[in-house]
């Protein structure tokens, strides 16, 4: 067993001199508008944005945008889906699930991630089986910069969470963008105001 | 086993794939400066992460033990490996206890590192790695040439009439886009009928006992949370200490590698799905040997960006396969050095020592100087042809020396504009080969610096002029 051995090692081995842990300041921005720039930054990601109104239909504006869309799944309460979570299914059940409607729980101005985390969605494979997803944001969710959002959420009550910031994408051939490599093959973000 | 100078030579050949391949590799490093230059705190910030890195050095042991302590709180089985043998047969346990045949891998250069694949084929087990470019490069039985972009060396064409053979795809058809879709039907076949999934990680958290998983494509998350057997690889220097030090590395590992402001996917495994298992496995793989080494220890630091590489004038131009390692580039010539002096020692000469990679580290690891200093043991320990000695104790004394430093680069100056081409271009300047070399200013730098009436002496000599 290696255990005792790499320990060891290490405590002989490192170095001696002491180096503190750094404070790590929020470098917050006041003048910054974080709607706009959480937008911006979806938008660079490649995401589509809608934004809306608390009181505007959720459905309305996830069917005008995927109107072709059958196999649906959503754990956002205003928005029914085609199917409901089966808590006994295995996770490669769900392949043929076209669309997922899920809440973002935390989202971050500086660079579009939204958190999706286990504490709402309780079948992790769905933001990423899916082929398209919807996330829906609420404005007041928007943080500044990833210490903010790191502090907001509490990591002891959760077993898995996600920061996702757009389709899923590579440019492994030739460096040349595509969207749509394994996750999402687009993402749609509702931010309601 | 080639030098990098040897190797190098057969990549320069080709001229315009040269080219094509400095620039492709210049584009990230663009990109990552249009990014950088947008974060007003980016120093702030490197000096941060460097800190807390300096810190993780410091207390490895304590907080591995802390780290595990955390993940089995969580629920998930952690193990400890010291070599790259013992990770393997860990590994091989798992799997064979659960009957596993198919393996989806993702974020694999610790498991490249271990020779995984190759150990479980030999075991009958189908070992996918499901990052496009990794899938690429396994479907050719080659080794990554990049840390991030695994398959970079490669055009189009060339994927195309590979995916042509492999994956039965159109004759003649290399649009991107094609390839992509086919290759991710390919993939979720795999993903669906995958028994276990094993990544690699980014960061360990050790007040946490989470791990994170950073990706564009998603292939880690099919990989985690399809299959019941979830596997971690994780070397040991990959542990950082608190949850809100991930506020400062997410900010920076995408936008020193793609210019990205952040990853698509940067994922927290932190316990098990439902009932199903997860492990993480512990490597050390002469780790906390290199710990011992306090010239080089900060080399630990790194967070894997790539960013040294794209900037490096040598990488762009010689190719990751010149390094022949798993770790390329400017890291990979002071990490592997470590591993194996005899057999790497030529890879602290593939540099121009310009310092450009030391620049962009976003820990700050002092790259260029480490270079320098393996330079001075691969040739104390008598790992050097008697060329470069030579050269290398003139250009250590020159290096070393400010004056001299500066009367050299004069005659640098006046030879490289009157010396014949084939002095400069000869065969045994494998970097004049098949480069133009640049023609030198009129003035030396510290001739123009003089000229515009500053006290050259006092700010040049202190080396403050010198590093912005
Ligand atoms: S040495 Fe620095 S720049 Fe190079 S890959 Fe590591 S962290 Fe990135």
């Amino acid at each position: 067993m290696g255990r005792q051995e790499i320990l060891e090692k290490l405590s002989v081995n490192k170095p001696k001199a002491e180096a503190k842990l750094p404070v790590i300041p929020s470098f917050e921005d006041k003048t910054v508008d974080l709607v706009d720039s959480f937008h911006k930054a979806l938008l660079n990601n490649n995401a589509t944005i809608v934004r809306a109104k608390y009181e505007d239909s959720l459905s309305q504006i996830i069917d005008s945008q995927y109107p072709l869309l059958k196999r649906s799944i959503s754990t956002v309460p205003e928005f029914e889906g085609s199917a409901a979570i089966n808590l006994d299914m295995k996770p490669n059940g769900y392949d043929d699930i076209e669309l997922v409607v899920a809440i973002g729980e935390v989202a971050v101005a500086e660079n579009g991630a939204i958190w999706v985390s286990d504490h709402l969605m309780p079948v992790r494979i769905l933001p990423f089986i899916t082929q398209y997803l919807v996330l829906v944001v609420d404005a007041l969710n928007i943080v500044p910069k990833m210490h903010q959002a790191y502090k907001k959420i509490d990591p002891e009550k959760i077993g898995f969470g996600v920061f996702i910031s757009g389709p899923s994408k590579t440019g492994d051939i030739e460096q040349a963008l595509v969207i749509g490599a394994h996750g999402s093959l687009g993402l749609m973000v509702i931010i309601r105001e | 086993m080639k030098s990098h100078a040897a190797i190098s030579k057969t990549f320069l050949k080709d001229e315009p794939r040269v080219d094509w391949h400095n620039k492709a590799v210049y584009n990230f490093r663009e990109k990552r400066d249009l990014t950088v230059k947008s974060i007003p705190e980016w120093e702030e910030l490197r000096e941060l992460a460097s800190s807390i890195k300096e810190n993780v050095l410091a207390n490895l042991d304590d907080y591995l033990i802390q780290f595990e302590e955390k993940a089995i709180a969580n629920g998930v089985n952690v193990h400890w490996a010291s070599n790259a043998k013992e990770h393997n047969e860990i590994v091989y346990s798992i799997l064979k206890r659960h009957k596993v045949e198919h393996l989806v891998k993702s974020k694999s250069m610790l498991t490249e590192e271990c020779r995984l694949n190759e150990y479980l084929e030999a075991k009958e087990i189908e070992v996918i790695d499901t990052d496009l470019g990794e899938r690429i490069i396994q479907l050719r039985n080659e080794p990554p040439s990049h840390l991030i972009a695994p398959a970079i060396h490669l055009k189009r064409e060339e994927v195309g009439v590979l995916f042509e053979d492999k994956l039965k795809t159109e004759k003649g058809n290399s649009d991107p886009t094609y390839l992509t879709g086919e290759a991710r039907k390919h993939l979720r076949e795999k993903f669906l009928n995958a028994q276990a999934g094993l990544t690699g990680v980014n960061f360990a958290i050790a007040d946490t006992g989470g791990v994170v998983v950073v990706t564009n494509e998603g292939n880690a998350d099919l990989g985690c949370n399809i299959p019941p057997i979830q596997i971690h690889s994780v070397g040991i220097e990959k542990i950082i200490p608190r949850w809100e030090d991930l506020g400062v590395f997410t900010r920076m590992l995408a936008a020193s590698a793609t210019g990205q402001r952040i990853s698509i996917y940067t994922s927290h495994y932190i316990k098990p799905k439902d009932d199903d298992e997860m492990h993480i496995v512990l490597v050390d793989n002469g780790r906390s040997e290199h710990l011992g080494r306090e010239d080089f220890r900060s080399s630990l630091k790194c967070i894997r960006c790539a960013a040294c590489m794209n900037t490096c004038p040598v990488y762009r131009r010689s190719g990751g396969y010149s390094y022949h390692s798993t770790i390329v580039g400017p890291i990979g010539a002071i990490l592997e050095p470590g591993k194996d002096l005899k057999a790497k020692s030529d890879l602290p000469f593939a540099s121009s020592l310009c310092g450009s990679c030391s620049d962009v580290c976003p820990v700050k690891i002092d790259i260029d100087k480490q270079l320098y200093k393996w330079r001075q043991i691969a040739v104390r320990e008598g790992h050097v042809s008697y060329l470069k000695t030579k050269g290398m104790a003139m250009a250590g004394n020159i290096l070393s020396d400010s004056k001299l430093y500066n009367k050299w680069a004069g005659i640098a100056k006046y030879l490289l504009r009157k010396l014949p081409r084939w002095m400069i271009y000869n065969p045994l300047n494998a970097w004049g080969t098949s480069r133009e070399l640049t023609v030198p200013p009129e003035q030396t730098f510290t001739e123009w610096y003089k000229s515009q009436n500053h006290d050259s002496k006092n700010e040049l000599e202190n080396g403050q002029a010198g590093n912005s």
